[in-house]
């Protein structure tokens, strides 16, 4: 029940004028190229709702995305790798049941649910952590508050995007970890009377973190996807919940904006990727 | 970088923008947006005596009376943080008419006058100070408050009234002038402002406008921004102006905008009715009502606007203050009275019995607000209950069957001799529910069932019910969930948006030649009491004959911090700024 | 009995033996049969819905209560929600939509997957390319923006969202269906059929589609709770399966209002989808591991 809609019945001349001035008259085809054209020299348009131009507005939202997905990205590798690693190397412990219960419960968990509960349980009834946004106002604010207040802030988010992501490479570490393991040149090495711990970590470890990058690449989609619900649902402000607002009241330039930067975030990524997998497979270097 | 993967990369993002495109209809003018979300003030105040807000101190905290806690000093500095429910579609005032937005220029920016239909005085000065009307009425002579400076520090005169005023006559304007420029000229003929010196402004009109400053109360934009900066009328919606800064007189000034976030306003000083207690007030931005809710709770905003569904948990908060407010806002089942199904007000009359109207304001808002007896508000003038539909189902089966439905197999209405229904089709109908009216279309939909009669509800978004029905010959739709708000008292609003033009321009594709007469002149008389009677005449036609079949009177629900003082502010629903002196809220320490 | 007979009967025979292997590989893992056993649970739920449901799901005020979410009772044993309707009642109505969009939209993907992989193992070329590119762009968006932009044009109801799932979901099957197709395809048998004139298209289903049984099972066991993962995002915010319907997700959309004050409104239905999609990760887990010849025997 927030706005009362007033409904108000355009003339045909103004709705003329106003599709003329959007240029909506012209087919498809036509409106679509002049915005590649555009969207070429950098001129993404400008919102129908705001006015402003949309690169403007991503560009004010992008930092903040990037600060969410980023600590999801940091908690996962600090978490995910650990974890599987553990699991792979006390194959079929408590231990290693334990992990792989708790991940699968973690890939099976929508996102939402769980933030859910974290909101919950952190902020309704302990009321450790706010629910809502990205920094309070109101505190004077010098510049070591200031990061402890978004920290604050970015916990909860944090938390409901990454779990998932840390289950996913926990199991693709524990099998990445347990394949290498089964490898000739680890029983060779082990033959050659290396110390286990040289063994695991020095060569296990290490070659089991190859095919990891490639996750990189599959993660990203994933969290540019959790970015849309998670932030909605806890009031971020960034390039997700503008994505669904300008979905829901058909913000097209937005909404085109939105998409080619997930596009091209998920790209940029993937190069990244590459990127890394030259730098630490020495066989490729060499090609 | 491998080729395949260059490939890779244009291929995507190519085939990302093919899509996104193919999918966008030519026919949406997403502009509406903005148009339809609208609060105008016009017409005059008597009304408002039966309006008087409500305020439902709601909590467990003692109020204290303002004088013992309220010495001046104390209640100088600290920050107010109001959250938003939408994002600001911009800043300058000429071109935005969306309600968070009149919020934010209630804080920063003034009209000459505040008038308008649910003000509780008289027309009110503000950057005007005085004026009188030549004896043939056509000419105006409005003299400025003197010694009123621009948030920039520059000065605001005459000038800047005139820049002003053509502005928003000028065609060029972008479309949110378009909306206010009607109330600038007269048969098509814009008024004259003239700067007669730098504090006096003088007005020339056509006709006779009685209400001239009911009608342009607008806020103000300052001439040497513009200027300074070379933007023409036509650049106006694109620059800073709009898109991230505003200048005005008001108490608080703009100093931040993080896009997306919030915008941060500080005391304006040197503001003519006196500094601000406050010093600072956030606008912070949180669309998704849930997420509002869980700031409130959490004390992260001091005032929100809240959905009545609310209450309850609100209630039990001793953290947290209730202000329910009496609104001049409605929620209807529209019909499309073109669709055969409907064209028989019968019909439309057995859904107003078959519908547990009170079961509807339990559901959508927790009770807080009254079973409609009359088809406009209750501010509209000449306002008496009209006799009741009361929920009887058996009532709406009799007059149904009268109609010629009759029940089929498995309990359906299946018509029998109903006109333009092929005999045997069963009494199934689209329901259109914007979100937030789920609740409403669920009881609905329930009740409905009771009686045999199938609707489908469709949850789609407002504006795209509007792009698909707006101003159509045959008009799509079946029955919508709709209903409006801030429509007024002099029942122009519902002339022009229902019931009133033609079959295409009304929503309800509804023309009544009877109607038609009446609404002419009701428009051409100023006497209010007049007016009543024609819109009363008016209203018992409508309540027969029920194009739309209103549902509920609403309420607003603020929840705010109880240590805010907003006793002072003449908090008002109706008027477009809510704080009429928003300098006098304040916050204990 | 020709060459080419002798060597489609030892394919037969080998299936058999490895269905059996795979059985008793599949058997070891513990959560995959906790999987099988709990899922059927839902599954039948699921399908006698409609005459083990307490109440009308869609029936307003079962309890003369409108507007206030009220807790478990004797009457209502998860209590009612907003408007008064069982939510026992609503949430097998939801099981019996979620699991279909899971079913049914992994079939369309199914559909689509093996056609696309098949025209694209077999025939190679220009086919294989596009049929690869489009797989990988697929794959490299972020799929649930792509799905809200397409649902938010279409009609708003439960096949659309089906279909759109569906659309999105035939790349992994795809991609293994060309793979096992081009591995076979230089096999002596097949080339064997092909001189004696069987059609490609009765190749590629006698011949070439039972060998990428297994992986493909695999991935559709894995693609059904992503879908209805997917089914759960969109209705949750309100892209999805229309009210009064109830799907779980669309319970929890309605749900979040009242996360503080209501628990039996919001955590059975995220229960019940966190169990479902768990049981289909458990069996697709344990079908992994049992059709993996590599892990056999650790």
């Amino acid at each position: 029940m927030y706005a009362d809609p007033q409904k108000r019945v355009l003339t045909a001349e103004e709705a003329e004028l106003i599709r003329e001035k959007l240029g909506l008259n012209q087919p498809v085809y036509v409106q679509y190229f002049k915005w590649l054209a555009t969207s070429l020299q950098g001129n993404l348009g400008y919102s129908y709702k705001t006015k402003a131009p949309v690169l403007d507005e991503i560009l004010a939202r992008l930092p903040n995305t990037l600060l969410l997905a980023g600590s999801a990205i940091f908690l996962t590798l600090l978490l995910g790798i650990p974890i599987g690693a553990i699991s792979a190397l006390r194959r079929y412990s408590l231990v290693d049941y334990f992990f792989t219960i708790l991940s699968f419960i973690g890939i099976s968990m929508p996102g939402f649910w769980l933030a859910f509960i974290l909101i919950t349980v952190f902020s309704t009834r302990l009321g450790w952590l706010p629910p809502v946004g990205m920094r309070s106002y109101g505190q004077s604010l010098g510049s070591i508050q200031e990061i402890i207040d978004v920290g604050k802030h970015l916990v909860m988010p944090m938390l409901a995007m990454a779990v998932v992501e840390i289950a996913y490479w926990a199991r693709y570490q524990r099998s990445s970890l347990l394949e290498v393991l089964g490898q000739d040149y680890i029983r060779t090495a082990r033959a050659k009377g290396l110390k286990e711990r040289i063994v695991v970590w020095k060569h296990a470890f290490r070659n089991s973190l190859i095919p990891m990058i490639t996750l990189v690449g599959l993660t990203l989609p994933d969290l540019v996807n959790g970015s849309y619900i998670i932030e909605t649902v806890f009031g971020w402000p960034g390039l997700g919940r503008m994505g669904v607002q300008s979905i829901l009241i058909r913000d097209y330039p937005v909404v085109m904006g939105v998409t080619m930067l997930s596009a091209l975030l998920v790209v940029v990524g993937n190069l990244l990727a590459d990127f890394l997998y030259i730098f630490v497979d020495p066989r490729i270097q060499q090609n | 970088m491998s080729k395949k993967r260059l490939i890779l990369i244009l291929f995507l993002i190519v085939s990302t923008i093919s899509l996104l495109t193919a999918c966008q209809p030519a026919e949406v003018t997403p502009e509406t947006i903005t148009i339809i979300e609208t609060v105008i003030v016009e017409g005059t105040p008597q009304v408002i005596e039966k309006e008087v807000q409500v305020t439902v101190a709601v909590t467990a905290v003692p109020e204290e009376p303002a004088e013992e806690v309220g010495e001046e000093s104390d209640r100088q500095g600290g920050v107010f943080t109001w959250g938003m429910p939408d994002e600001f579609p911009g800043f300058n005032p000429i071109l935005n008419n969306n309600y968070t937005e009149l919020w934010l220029f209630g804080l920063t920016s003034e009209p000459l006058t505040w008038g308008g239909e649910n003000y509780p005085t008289e027309l009110k000065p503000i950057l005007a100070e005085s004026w009188e009307v030549s004896e043939d009425g056509l000419v105006w002579t409005i003299h400025l408050r003197q010694g009123v400076v621009w948030h920039d520090g520059v000065e605001f005169t005459a000038d800047d009234v005139v820049f002003w005023a053509n502005a928003i006559q000028d065609p060029e304007t972008g479309e949110g002038a378009a909306w206010w420029r009607p109330r600038f000229e007269t048969a098509g003929v814009p008024h004259t402002f003239e700067a007669v010196d730098k504090y006096t402004v003088q007005v020339t009109t056509a006709e006779p406008i009685p209400s001239l400053l009911n009608q342009i109360c607008v806020p103000l934009i300052p001439k040497h921004y513009f200027e300074e900066n070379g933007v023409s009328n036509a650049d106006m919606a694109n620059d800073p102006f709009n898109t991230e800064i505003n200048i005005g007189t008001g108490p608080f000034k703009m100093v931040e905008y993080r896009r997306g976030e919030a915008a941060v306003l500080e005391a304006n000083p040197d503001y003519w009715r006196g500094k601000p207690y406050l010093d600072t007030v956030v606008l912070r931005v949180i669309p998704d009502p849930t997420a509002m809710l869980a700031a409130v709770q959490s004390g992260e905003v001091d005032w929100a606007q809240v959905e009545p569904q609310y209450v309850p948990q609100l209630l039990q908060n001793p953290n947290i203050e209730l202000h329910i407010l009496k609104m001049d806002s409605f929620r209807a089942l529209e019909f499309n009275v073109k669709k055969p199904m409907f064209a028989d007000k019968r019909v439309r009359q057995a859904f107003m019995h078959a519908v547990d109207r009170q079961s509807v304001i339990n559901a959508y808002v927790m009770g807080y607000g009254e079973i409609p007896d009359y088809p406009f508000t209750h501010v509209v003038y000449g306002y008496e209950p009209l006799p009741q539909y009361e929920y009887d189902p058996d009532k709406a089966l009799e007059l149904l069957a009268e109609v010629g439905w009759v029940e089929g197999p498995n309990g359906t209405l299946v018509a029998e001799n109903v006109e333009g229904v092929p005999a045997g089709t069963p009494f199934e109908f689209t329901l259109d529910t914007p979100p937030r009216y789920q609740a409403i279309g669920t009881v609905v939909q329930a009740n409905l069932a009771d009686i045999g009669v199938k609707a489908n509800m469709l949850i789609q978004d407002y504006p795209t019910w509007l792009a698909e029905n707006l101003g159509k010959e045959d008009k799509p739709y079946d029955v919508v969930v709709g209903g409006g708000g801030w429509l007024g008292s002099d029942g122009a609003g519902y002339s022009w948006a229902y019931y009133a033009g033609s079959a295409t321009n009304s929503q309800m594709s509804y023309y009544n030649p009877e109607v038609e007469g009446l609404w002419a002149q009701v428009t051409a008389t100023d006497d209010k009491e007049v007016k009543g009677e024609l819109l009363r005449e008016i209203a018992v036609i409508l309540w027969d004959e029920l194009p739309m079949a209103p549902l509920l009177w609403q309420n607003w629900v603020f929840a705010a911090n109880p240590k805010v003082h907003v006793e002072e502010t003449e908090l008002n629903p109706n008027l477009f700024a809510l704080f009429a002196k928003p300098e006098t809220i304040w916050i204990e320490k | 009995m020709t060459t080419v007979e002798q060597a489609a009967t030892s394919n037969n025979l080998k299936r058999e033996t490895q269905l059996s292997l795979a059985w008793r590989q599949f058997k070891r893992h513990k959560l995959a049969v906790f999987g099988l056993c709990v899922l059927p649970i839902f599954i039948l739920v699921a399908v006698f819905g409609n005459w083990i449901m307490p109440y009308d799901p869609n029936a307003v005020a079962a309890d003369g209560v409108i507007g206030m979410p009220q807790p478990p009772s004797r009457k209502h044993l998860l209590g009612v929600d907003l408007y008064g309707r069982d939510m026992v009642s609503r949430l097998i109505s939801g099981a019996q939509i979620s699991l279909s969009v899971g079913f049914v939209s992994v079939g369309i993907a199914l559909i689509i997957g093996l056609i696309l992989g098949s025209l694209a193992g077999f025939y190679g070329g220009i086919f294989d390319t596009l049929i690869t590119r489009l797989a990988d762009i697929f794959l490299s968006l972020p799929r649930l923006f792509l799905i809200m932009i397409v649902n938010s044009y279409l009609p708003p109801n439960i096949y659309n969202v089906m279909v759109v799932i569906g659309l999105f979901s035939w790349m992994n099957i795809a991609r293994l269906v060309r793979g096992e197709i081009l591995k076979i395809k230089t096999l002596d048998y097949i080339h064997a059929s092909t001189a004696l004139g069987a059609s490609s298209g009765s190749i590629i289903l006698t011949h070439m589609l039972p060998n990428a049984f297994a992986p493909v099972i695999v991935a559709t066991t894995i693609g059904i709770p992503y879908a209805i993962l997917l089914e759960s995002a969109l209705s949750f915010l309100g892209l999805g399966v229309m009210p009064p319907q109830a799907s779980w997700g669309n319970i929890l959309y309605e749900a979040r209002q009242w996360i503080s004050v209501a628990w039996w409104y919001w955590v059975p239905p995220g229960v019940l989808i966190s169990l479902t999609v768990l049981c289909f990760n458990f069996i697709g887990d344990g079908l992994r591991d049992a059709f993996d010849p590599t892990l056999r025997g650790k």
